[in-house]
């Protein structure tokens, strides 16, 4: 997929992810969180080069949607924060998709970082990303049963 | 050399649309279409795949598209991929149909000295239908195609496209050395291998110089045989002559042979004037340096010196009387290592060895005769029973215990160290 290809299908997604995510404020605001246009802009931009960090395409909205609306509950996450998590939070879901050959759902995937952040992680990216991620990604790769918190049984 | 193509041009297939296509009219259309077949390949449980899967799944429906268009449908527009995506399956199974008759037939017509390397490229033609997933990667081909070709398949040809081809290809080699000595073609084959048939040597590429050299010298063509005074008959002939005339010389002795072997068919008879046609630049280039044996090359008087030549390969056969004598002595035998050191001492010709097999081993007896053949043996006899189709079984039923002793798989086979 040359470059070309690439700036065309961002284009055509941009309008479309910005939308969502300004649609996505009236249900994260109950949870007093919001997004301004500069900062949707910012995530925006950042999914792109996240992806193409990740060597990886996305068709339709992409993912930040689902993260908001996963996270926004989160007693760790505040309106300070927010722009940053998300960000963070989208950077590790597209390394770990990779790192799991993609063999985790979007679905499940989103649904074990937040029971992790919200838990065993309480609140930490670091430790997210450094440690349970990692954890379950190498042991999808190999196969290995594991609990709901991609821990060996 | 200006190779001609012995197929029709295969149409846009190399993975990109070719005119008249307005590729750039078509990008927004193709993007979504993408986007549909990565949601369905995902199954929707990823919104993102490696840019690598992206780039194989376009690939995959521009290949099909192009293929659609090949089979007669109308050329893309923005409205009708969808259509053309669906049509180019059918097409698909279609081809996918004749390839398989086609890998039917060659597997039935395996000319009995062929390297291991063809049989196991056709074993993998059997994976490659359990593994072609058309509807997404309709441009793959999921193989390991290690037998080489005499004209091999152009590389823009991709997917079923290429299986199909090769296959027509192998055929019409296999139809060629089908009507050549067997032994001859064997001793051929070992001499090229160094003894080694798991090299992946084609048989066609070796069989028809010499088979031109021989008509050319007037020798028995079957026999491949060309005496180091026919090389030189040979060098006298070429060391002078343009390359004009020396294509001339191959043409008419291709089209000689094509008569003489009584091979049928244009194809066959044009698949074997290129080849004839690639010996051109060698014999001009071997003639120079005086020596035309790299290119037809003289097989030794005794061949059991050189090369690991196998014991029984359609010598002399017995007569009837004494092919009956043995097998009664045979059946009085007490034992089994009897039993083969008879064997191994008369029988000298693959025919009789399976007569002999059909009618004297019993049980686990044909275990300890074939583990007392070597490699090259074992492998003719693999490649008879091959020949004789699957439908085939003989009384005893050794034929059964051949796979265990040779698998088919294996890719070194024992050969006779003497």
């Amino acid at each position: 997929m040359d470059d070309t290809e690439m700036l065309s299908l961002i284009s055509s997604q941009t309008a479309l992810e910005t939308e969502e995510l300004r649609s996505c404020n009236a249900l994260t605001l109950r949870y007093g969180l919001s997004l301004s246009d500069a900062q949707i802009r910012n995530l925006v931009q950042r999914r792109f080069s996240a992806l193409r960090d990740t060597g990886r395409v996305e068709f339709g909205s992409g993912i930040l949607k689902k993260l908001a609306v996963e996270f926004c509950d989160s007693p760790y996450i505040s309106q300070e924060n927010y722009e940053d998590t998300l960000l963070e939070l989208q950077d590790s879901f597209y390394y770990f998709k990779n790192e799991s050959q993609d063999q985790i759902p979007d679905d499940e995937l989103i649904s074990f970082m937040k029971r992790c952040f919200d838990g065993v992680c309480q609140g930490s990216l670091d430790y997210l990303s450094g440690t349970t991620l990692e954890d379950l990604c190498r042991n999808t790769r190999y196969g290995y049963k594991t609990d709901g918190d991609g821990r060996l049984f | 050399m200006e190779q001609k193509e012995i197929l029709p041009q295969k149409p846009a297939l190399s993975g990109r649309p070719a005119a008249p296509w307005d590729a750039e009219s078509l990008r927004p259309a193709l993007w979504e279409l993408l986007g549909r077949r990565v949601r369905r390949y995902t199954m929707a449980d990823s919104s993102s795949v490696p840019a690598e899967t992206a780039g194989e799944l376009l690939e995959s429906i521009l290949y099909s598209i192009g293929l659609a268009v090949s089979a007669g449908a109308p050329p893309p527009e923005p409205g009708n991929l969808d259509a053309l995506l669906e049509f180019s399956w059918g097409v698909i199974e279609e081809r996918l149909g004749e390839a398989k008759e086609l890998l039917k037939r060659a597997k039935a017509s395996l000319p009995p000295a062929s390297a291991m390397a063809q049989e196991s490229t056709l074993e993998e033609m059997d994976a490659f239908f359990q593994r072609y997933d058309y509807r997404f990667f309709a441009h793959q081909i999921p193989c390991s195609v290690d037998y080489p070709l005499c004209l091999p398949v152009p590389e823009n040809l991709g997917g079923v496209e290429y299986i199909r081809e090769y296959l027509r290809r192998l055929a019409l080699e296999n139809a060629f050395c089908l009507r050549l000595e067997e032994y001859a073609v064997t001793r051929l084959a070992l001499f090229h291998c160094r003894g080694d048939l798991s090299m992946p040597v084609n048989l066609y590429s070796i069989t028809v110089p010499n088979a031109l050299a021989c008509n050319i010298l007037g020798e028995p063509i079957r026999f491949l045989d060309i005496s180091p005074a026919g090389q030189i008959l040979l060098l006298n002939q070429f060391k002078s002559a343009s390359p004009e005339e020396v294509r001339e010389e191959l043409n008419s002795s291709a089209l000689a042979l094509y008569r003489e072997l009584g091979l049928s068919g244009p194809e066959e008879r044009e698949y074997l004037e290129i080849a004839a046609g690639n010996l051109v630049h060698r014999i001009i280039a071997a003639a120079k340096s005086g020596d035309l044996a790299g290119v037809f090359p003289s097989l030794p008087d005794k061949p059991d010196v050189v090369f690991s030549a196998p014991m029984f390969a359609d010598n002399e056969t017995m007569d009837d009387g004494t092919l009956r004598d043995l097998a009664e002595t045979l059946s009085d035998c007490s034992s089994v290592s009897e039993k083969v050191d008879l064997v191994l001492r008369n029988v000298h010709s693959l025919r009789d060895l399976v007569e002999i097999l059909n009618l004297c081993f019993w049980e686990d007896e044909p275990d300890e005769m074939l583990r007392s053949l070597d490699g090259d043996t074992l492998f003719l006899l693999r490649a008879y029973v091959l020949k004789k189709g699957p439908d085939w079984h003989s009384e005893t039923g050794w034929e059964t215990r051949l796979p265990k002793i040779a698998p088919p798989q294996s890719r070194n086979m024992p050969h006779r160290k003497d």
